[in-house]
């Protein structure tokens, strides 16, 4: 993988066909994770707090300065038809330099604030050990989008 | 799909360009649904503007 790659986890193709996620209106979360665990396709049901197979909550960063608990709210999550694919897309977001910001900031997680299981759905490589206190911090999407779905 | 930390300006721009896209799409979407699109019409609103700030720096190159 290289730094900026978003990848989906294999569960959230299982949840989104069990409509566990609403692209367009669920409040979609990006939280930091330290290196202490490195996140792959296939991690088993991965959440953001129990009731799955993996927690990956218990790996954020320490929070403090402009980074608070849960992360950042990825803003106007929304689901459109482009070229026959669906594209699932939101706004970018920044963290403002903090001198009590995170300082071991390894991979984000999107999550599902909304889904009561907290479902997880996929992540993103920073590619390597970030200091969110050194420096401001900003996420810019792809050009077309978070992720998009086609028909095979 | 990959994304970019910490973006350069560049990145950015063309970044611009397809949110945009994909923001007109989902609004006329959503307004034919009758749901909200204000904040939605605000971000769209900021990208435009910032499209056209750069517009208007490359038409003062050409001139």
């Amino acid at each position: 993988m290289a730094a900026g790659d978003v990848v989906f986890f294999q569960q959230w193709l299982v949840d989104v066909q069990e409509a566990l996620h609403d692209g367009e209106n669920d409040d979609f979360r990006y939280s930091i994770v330290d290196s202490t665990i490195t996140p792959l396709t296939t991690t088993s049901d991965p959440r953001w707090g129990a009731g799955g197979s993996t927690d990956l909550s218990v790996n954020e960063v320490a929070t403090g300065g402009n980074y608070t608990v849960g992360g950042i709210a990825i803003a106007n999550p929304s689901v459109t038809l482009v070229s026959g694919e669906a594209v699932w897309d939101g706004d970018d977001f920044a963290v403002t330099q903090h001198a009590s910001n995170p300082t071991d900031g390894r991979w984000g997680i999107i999550w599902n604030n909304t889904a009561t299981g907290k479902q997880a759905v996929g992540f993103q490589d920073l590619g390597s050990v970030t200091d969110l206190s050194a420096g401001a911090f900003s996420n810019t999407w792809n050009a077309a989008g978070i992720s998009k779905m086609s028909r095979v | 799909m990959k994304g970019t930390i910490n973006a350069s300006p560049e990145v950015k721009a063309l970044r611009n360009v397809g949110r945009i896209k994909t923001l007109r799409l989902n609004i006329a979407k959503r307004k034919s649904r009758g749901m909200d699109v204000a904040s939605r019409e605000e971000e769209l609103s900021r990208r435009l503007a910032e499209v056209q700030a750069l517009k208007d720096a490359l038409a003062e190159l050409d001139d």
